[in-house]
């Protein structure tokens, strides 16, 4: 080889990987970003290898005093309208609200100001006193029966066993009616104090305003202006000059799409079909309609193996469907099901 | 050269200069792995970073050391990765039993673990894309080596404890990646030189 082909291949060989690194160069974070990063997965880090401390449960000494303001903040509210869970809540500091039972990382997190941020894990309970920030949609099993679906970039405090402060964000809450007795879970916005009467619905803090979703049940809404009942399919929304806009709304839809995928999932496991049905009914806001005797004869007597973790509604449905001779269909708002019999109903 | 069991059990025992080491020694490159891989603006890139180091951290018990660090911590990645697009795909919200239909069953996702893993072709640089195109066209080992080389600027030292071969082997492997790109690459490395 002459030394010009020599010095072509060189050439050449230089090119291809100047085009290499180039080609599978990649921006780098900023310092900023790192150092967020560093300080979550040495969060997490610790909270893995000191099992003895569980996060959230710690309450050092500078907790007090946001402990107090958090506190503070809700009795300014509590004595504007008039309704003092604050007061109820004074001997209840420490108290817990419910369990983070998922999320999607890196969840819910409290916010320390003289130390780093504990990133909570799974089974950590929430207590009373704690102001929280959920950095990924998550779900809070409460205490009193019931779950508590945040969704992501939400901050709330836990104001007692049974009431939580919406700071902003959206939540959404699920009660089954009756499941609690006489303990009426709680939320607090400025707007006032919203307390289900076993019920589902979300509250969202909107640019100053609040939003209210009721997709089950009612929800007692009392503000300094005076009590009002809310009932399912109705929007309320009560801007920062208190004006107060209501409007029907679909219980089934994209709006209630978030929430859906947060559900817990269905444990189904020699279970009948007609528990299911009635968890896919409250799930996706869908009126329950068995077509005939045989379709409820089946339902209830069909008892289910296996599992649908991880599935959403829709499709955990779809899964379950398909193992029995049971038909469905989905018209709007509803889910009707009829037995294969049946001819009115076609799938 | 990090002695990677030892790391790893000194982690789990809490020590905090082992965590310093490990994140220093991968989360630079964990970020790059994921840039390569998937068109992200900054911030989703800050958050995919960070759950994979989060979810690293949760899973430091599970480790066995069958492969080195940062291949676990790349799957964990690729793992993430699929999450943040099967969620994507599954935006609007299934609503009626033929989309039900149409999507894919959750149950048969596939996961990353023989996934060929290529290397994300979208980018402003042309040249970029083309690069990355010619990449995806190797064989697997190859696009590997050539990452780890070119793109994480890894010595051959460090590539071989990556890949969990031999230094020899890796200079052989490598030299054969950059032949392989060079004749795919073709007449393209003139116009490359010729704009430089």
């Amino acid at each position: 080889m002459s030394d010009s082909s020599n010095n072509d291949s060189r050439h050449d060989e230089d090119a291809a990987d100047r085009a290499l690194r180039e080609g599978l160069r990649t921006p780098a974070l900023s310092a900023e970003a790192m150092q967020r990063i560093r300080q979550a997965a040495q969060q997490e880090w610790r909270a893995a290898t000191q099992p003895a401390e569980p996060a959230g449960i710690e309450r050092p000494a500078n907790r007090r005093w946001l402990s107090l303001a958090a506190a503070a903040s809700v009795a300014v509210l509590a004595g504007v309208v008039g309704w003092n869970v604050f007061l109820a809540n004074a001997a209840n500091d420490g108290a817990v609200v419910g369990t983070l039972a998922s999320f999607e990382a890196p969840g819910i997190v409290e916010p320390h100001l003289l130390r780093r941020d504990t990133f909570l894990a799974q089974g950590t309970a929430l207590h009373a006193g704690q102001a929280l920030d959920v950095r990924g949609d998550s779900l809070v099993q409460l205490a009193g029966g019931g779950n508590l679906r945040i969704a992501r970039a939400s901050a709330f405090d836990v104001v007692a066993a049974n009431a939580v402060k919406l700071e902003r964000g959206e939540l959404y809450v699920d009660i089954v009616p009756g499941s609690r007795g006489s303990d009426r879970f709680v939320v607090v916005t400025p707007a006032g104090e919203f307390r289900h009467v076993g019920t589902q619905f979300a509250l969202a803090i909107v640019n100053g305003a609040t939003r209210l979703r009721v997709r089950e049940g009612s929800v007692l809404w009392h503000a300094a202006e005076g009590d009002s009942t809310v009932d399912a399919g109705t929007e309320v929304v009560i801007d920062e000059h208190r004006n107060v806009t209501r409007r029907p709304i679909a219980t089934a839809g994209r709006e209630w799409a978030w929430a859906e995928s947060l559900a817990p999932d269905f444990e189904i496991e020699n279970r009948p079909v007609m528990e299911f049905l009635v968890w896919f009914s409250r799930e996706t806001g869908r009126k329950l309609d068995l077509v005939d005797d045989e379709a409820r004869r089946q339902a209830a007597t069909i008892l289910m193996h296996g599992n649908v973790r991880g599935l959403t509604a829709m499709e955990a449905l779809s899964a379950v469907m398909a193992a029995t001779t049971l038909r469905f269909e989905l018209p709007e708002g509803a889910i009707r099901v009829s037995s294969a019999r049946d001819s009115t109903s076609p799938t | 050269m990090l002695d990677e069991q030892d790391l790893i059990d000194r982690m789990r025992r809490g020590e905090q200069r082992a965590f310093d080491q490990f994140f220093d020694a991968f989360a630079s490159r964990l970020a790059a792995f994921a840039a390569r891989r998937c068109a992200l603006d900054a911030s989703a890139l800050e958050d995919v970073v960070q759950v994979t180091m989060i979810n690293a951290m949760r899973g430091l018990a599970t480790f066995r050391g069958g492969s080195t660090l940062f291949t676990w911590l790349c799957q964990i990645c690729r793992n993430h990765l699929a999450d943040v697009r099967r969620k994507a795909d599954r935006q609007p919200k299934v609503q009626s039993l033929e989309h039900l239909e149409e999507s894919k069953p959750a149950g048969t996702v596939v996961e990353l673990t023989d996934f060929r893993d290529p290397l994300d072709e979208v980018s402003d640089d042309s040249t970029s894309s083309a690069v990355r195109r010619a990449v995806n066209q190797l064989p697997a080992t190859y696009a590997r080596i050539l990452e780890l080389r070119f793109g994480d600027d890894l010595t051959v030292p460090e590539i071989a404890k990556v890949l969990q071969i031999s230094e020899s082997a890796a200079e052989s492997r490598l030299s054969r990646a950059r032949q392989a790109f060079r004749e795919g690459w073709g007449g393209d490395a003139a116009d490359i030189e010729k704009k430089a």
